[in-house]
């Protein structure tokens, strides 16, 4: 089974289950429980259940597309359903069966690993999801938005889509997964790869990243304390993105990652304040 | 009758970190619960595997028997009229304790006579109380950590997804967590997960063997450590595991089938303390070593699972492994091209202890207290500068990316880098050593240099901790002080000096973290002093000393902490000796009379000694006390033991034949300044008061 055919697979499958199939979010995005879908989708009671591909860059990881396992860019598979179902979790088995694997074949192995997203002040109970000892997928029940305790909980599954993709087809390196029947991953991203890598670890201007921080940060916050949520909250996502760049060039002292953190994570409160006073005000029209 | 009770509480997985506990805790809820009740049992048993909880009672009543309960009524003078005829509160007593009136009989008690009955108190079905009892149960048992998934009200270690109750055959119907209990369960998940019928407890141990759930830790323990070891010999070599990761790795299956792969050569080439992380962390499986300690090649997954297609999942392991140790490469490679000094000046970026400074500034006292052990302990100029060399590099590695990756090889990958960029071997091998020992029977320092540097360390800390305030008391214990509270003696027992100024090194590093007032520091100072007293007397317990031992070395100053053990394992030696019970006894009485003395001064006036026994002690006190002392500066305790013996016979002569007590004040005071002389002696060894004899034991 090929890359894309993969996607759709995946994305048929959680359709099904009733979820709203949604586009990769337009931003520079650090994974997939930051994109708007989840972050402000798992805040407040109202049902919610999405599956959407996210490419996720985390500048830190990448190896100028020299290692066969590391990435600049990866793609999750990102599902949030909210209520969890009860059978969540064979729901999930099933979504790999759908891709072809026998499971009684394999190992699946679920081992504790509660999850913690610093900048957004959640925080989540689960699992990484192995399959053969291979890490496919993050298995998480949120607990904690914006340091607010969800009700209802959203469980989160995200696939990490390289590694299942590697698994199935049998390849030890990234690069060489089908993409389709023409393309490679490598012929597709290699080059891009290679290029945010240089950029990341050398010729970015921390000064400047700095300045783009400080400035998006200002507009983020302008914005948000008025209430315009999704413009303000992108320009959260623009400062989470340039902190990863920041802190893969080694700028980041580790007094300022603290500092930063919370700045960020100012703006996660703001974002979800305006997403709970809105079911707020909505309950009061409807009643 | 009797019936079998079981309870199953399925669920989603349960960190293997958890289990164990659980499990016990179960039991333990269970069996206290239980005595609520008027029922008997046999036998509580819990099991646990990472999807399921079991509660196993074992010939449970089928019903609380019933009872009798005599109830009193009003007084009979007012009940009963003269002729005999029943008045209104006789009928309202009847009536209130639903008895028929004829059946009410009057007993006299110490305030008249009085209307009775007896009441039979039907006992409940045991099927009623388990449905009350059962889900208490669930809500009682508390993890370390717990999770919403349903309802806001319900918390549990991870979502609950079936609930079996057999009572015999019957269901014991409840719902918990919006689950209602079904006669089903599940296996091993392999493929599909079926429902599988259970007609009673002994079908539901029957059919989950069948369906490769091993339900006993134990059971999954053995045979996981008895395959691991017969895989590990077919390499020659022994699997590398301690007793917490063989726990997780039982607990992450329900059925555990080990297997032997294999890693590549290629990615063999990084340190093996790496490796071996790599394969504990990110692969759950066991390193082998061969006969030198030296990692072989191989490693020893467990598959949760039968042996079924068991190559499969064999290469997908290796294929991790082959990964993870690229990473690990990666990790080791960047860490080498930077210098550990560059490291050592972005310390001052890492927090130490709150309130504490930074890691530089605790790398700095380090360096101040290299220099003031140095001479302490014996340490030449060389010396002396490899240890304030280790000391200033000890804590750099901190700030690798092995160690982000791998908190616990702190230390040892410190070394590995400093003598890769061509620091002393001793400068290596102390930074290696720094943690040691972690606990009891861990490995010491290889070197006095890393034992200093290792000492020091925990003596910043401790003081640190003292000095900000750390609290320890009971269970409580933040930042681990007993730990390395512990360490510090440990390490100090294994220094061969016949004394080692411990005090004085708490003292000074107290003065480096610049506590507020000068009283201050005394008082931090007596607390660390009684604090490593406690951790002294606790670490000869373990090594199986007599508590009166224990007392009577510890009663020394903490200054030969380096002794304590020397000299206890020695008394244990003598424990049995007529002689030893006879100084013991000495002791005892000379402190008996000084307690009661006004003493004023230690000197001895030859000219006052009258009688032949006292001079003959008097000799015997000026002849020991040097061969005592040189016997101390040798550690030669097997000979101090001999020489305090030979004073037995002159002391109980002494004893017999001379008043100390004398009504001449001016002899009374000299003898009396000779029993101090004599207690002195002993306490140059220990304090033999504090030993226990056995002729008190039976008084």
């Amino acid at each position: 089974m090929d890359f894309q055919e993969m996607i759709f697979k995946l994305e048929m499958f959680w359709k099904k289950q009733g979820c709203v199939l949604l586009l990769p979010f337009d931003e520079q995005i650090g994974a997939g429980t930051l994109s708007p879908y989840t972050y402000l989708r798992a805040l407040g009671k109202k049902p919610w259940a999405t599956v959407y591909l996210q490419p996720s860059r985390r500048p830190a990881d990448g190896r100028y597309g020299e290692n066969p396992n590391r990435l600049y860019m990866h793609h999750q598979m990102q599902v949030i359903m909210k209520p969890p179902p009860k059978d969540i979790q064979e729901i999930y088995l099933d979504s790999l069966r759908s891709l072809g694997l026998k499971l009684a074949q394999h190992e699946i192995k679920f081992i504790e690993d509660n999850w913690e997203t610093a900048v957004l002040g959640a925080q989540g109970i689960g699992w990484e999801v192995r399959l053969d000892g291979l890490e496919i997928t993050q298995f998480t029940y949120f607990q904690q938005a914006a340091g607010i305790d969800l009700d209802p909980v959203s469980v989160e599954i995200t696939y990490g889509l390289e590694r299942l993709a590697m698994f199935i087809q049998k390849k030890d390196s990234v690069f060489d997964i089908q993409w389709n029947d023409d393309y490679t991953y490598g012929d597709l991203r290699k080059d891009m790869e290679r290029e945010e890598c240089v950029y990341a670890f050398e010729t970015s201007n921390p000064d400047k990243l700095f300045n783009l921080f400080n400035i998006y940060e200002e507009e983020g916050v302008n914005n948000l304390k008025k209430g315009i949520l999704h413009p303000g909250y992108q320009y959260l996502l623009k400062c989470s993105h340039i902190f990863n760049l920041l802190d893969a060039r080694g700028a980041i002292s580790i007094s300022e990652r603290v500092q930063i953190i919370s700045r960020i994570r100012k703006m996660a409160n703001l974002a979800a304040t305006i997403v709970l006073s809105k079911e707020e005000n909505d309950k009061g029209l409807s009643a | 009758m009797i019936k079998d009770y079981l309870l199953e509480i399925y669920v989603e997985e349960i960190p293997a970190r958890f289990l164990n506990n659980a499990v016990k805790d179960l039991k333990a809820i269970a069996e206290s619960e239980l005595t609520k009740y008027n029922l008997h049992y046999e036998d509580i048993s819990t099991f646990g595997t990472p999807r399921r909880l079991t509660l196993y009672i074992k010939n449970l009543d089928e019903n609380e028997p019933d009872t009798e309960e005599e109830i009193k009524g009003p007084p009979a003078s007012i009940a009963i009229g003269k002729n005999e005829e029943h008045l209104v509160p006789f009928k309202k007593f009847a009536l209130s304790a639903g008895v028929p009136e004829k059946d009410i009989y009057i007993k006299e008690t110490s305030k008249g006579n009085y209307l009775f009955a007896r009441k039979i108190v039907k006992g409940r079905k045991t099927e009623d109380i388990l449905k009350i009892f059962s889900p208490w149960l669930i809500k009682s048992l508390k993890f370390p950590k717990a999770m919403h998934w349903d309802s806001k009200n319900i918390k549990f270690v991870r979502p609950i997804r079936s609930l079996l109750s057999l009572f015999g055959e019957d269901l014991v119907k409840f719902t918990y967590a919006g689950v209602e209990t079904e006669n089903s369960t599940y296996g091993l998940r392999i493929n599909q997960s079926n429902k599988i019928k259970i007609k009673n407890p002994a079908d539901y141990f029957k059919k989950l063997k069948e369906n490769y759930v091993i339900l006993s830790y134990d059971e999954r323990k053995n045979s996981v450590e008895k395959n691991t070891h017969a895989l590990a010999k077919k390499i020659n070599g022994t699997p590398l595991y301690s007793n917490d990761f063989l726990e997780e790795v039982v607990n992450l299956t329900e059925y555990p089938t080990p297997f032997l792969a294999t890693i590549g050569k290629e990615e063999f080439s990084i340190p093996q303390c790496i490796s071996i992380r790599v394969i504990e962390n990110h692969i759950k499986s066991f390193p082998c070593v061969d006969k030198n300690g030296k990692l072989l090649p191989y490693f020893i997954g467990v598959r949760n699972g039968c042996s079924d297609f068991i190559e499969i999942v064999k290469s997908g392991y290796e294929k991790v492994i082959k990964a993870r140790m690229l990473d690990g490469k990666f990790f080791f490679e960047e860490d080498k091209k930077i210098s550990l000094p560059t490291l050592v000046n972005k310390l001052s970026e890492v927090v130490f202890l709150k309130g504490l400074g930074t890691m530089k500034d605790k790398t700095d006292r380090l360096t101040i207290l290299s220099d003031y052990i140095s001479p302490k302990i014996g340490l030449n100029d060389s010396q002396n500068k490899a240890l304030k060399r280790s000391a200033y590099l000890s804590k750099a590695d901190l700030l690798t990316n092995v160690v982000r990756e791998f908190p616990d090889l702190q230390g040892e990958i410190g070394g590995i880098y400093a003598e890769l960029q061509g620091e002393e071997t001793e400068v290596s091998e102390a930074i290696k050593d720094q943690y040691l020992p972690r606990f009891a029977d861990d490995k010491l320092p290889k070197t006095l240099i890393g034992t200093c540097l290792s000492l020091i360390d925990k003596i910043d800390t401790l003081t640190g901790g003292f000095v900000v305030g750390i609290a320890v008391s009971g269970s409580k214990d933040p930042y681990g002080l007993r730990r390395i509270g512990n360490s510090v003696v440990l390490l100090l027992t294994s220094i061969d000096m016949e004394s080692f100024p411990l005090k004085e090194l708490v003292q000074v590093s107290i003065g480096l973290h610049k506590p507020k007032k000068e009283i201050e520091t005394e008082k931090i100072s007596k607390d660390i002093d009684s604090f490593l007293k406690e951790r002294a007397k606790g670490i000869l317990k373990e090594k199986n000393i007599r508590y009166d031992i224990i007392n009577a070395v510890t009663a020394l100053s903490l200054d030969l902490t380096t002794t304590y053990k020397k000299k206890a394992e020695i008394l244990m030696n003598h424990i049995n000796d007529e002689e030893l019970a006879s100084i013991a006894l000495a002791n005892k009485r000379v402190n008996n009379i000084l307690q009661n003395a006004d003493i004023s001064s230690k000197i001895i006036d030859k000219k006052l000694l009258f009688e032949k026994e006292e001079e003959c002690l008097f000799d015997a006190i000026q002849h020991t006390k040097t061969k005592i002392e040189n016997g101390l500066k040798q550690m030669n305790y097997e000979e101090i033991i001999k020489i305090l013996y030979s004073l037995s016979p002159v002391i109980s002569k002494f004893f017999d034949k001379v008043l100390v007590m004398d009504n001449d004040e001016k002899i009374r005071k000299n003898r009396l300044a000779m029993l101090i002389n004599l207690k002195e002696l002993f306490l140059k060894f220990a304090d033999f008061s504090a030993i226990v004899i056995e002729k008190e034991k039976n008084a």
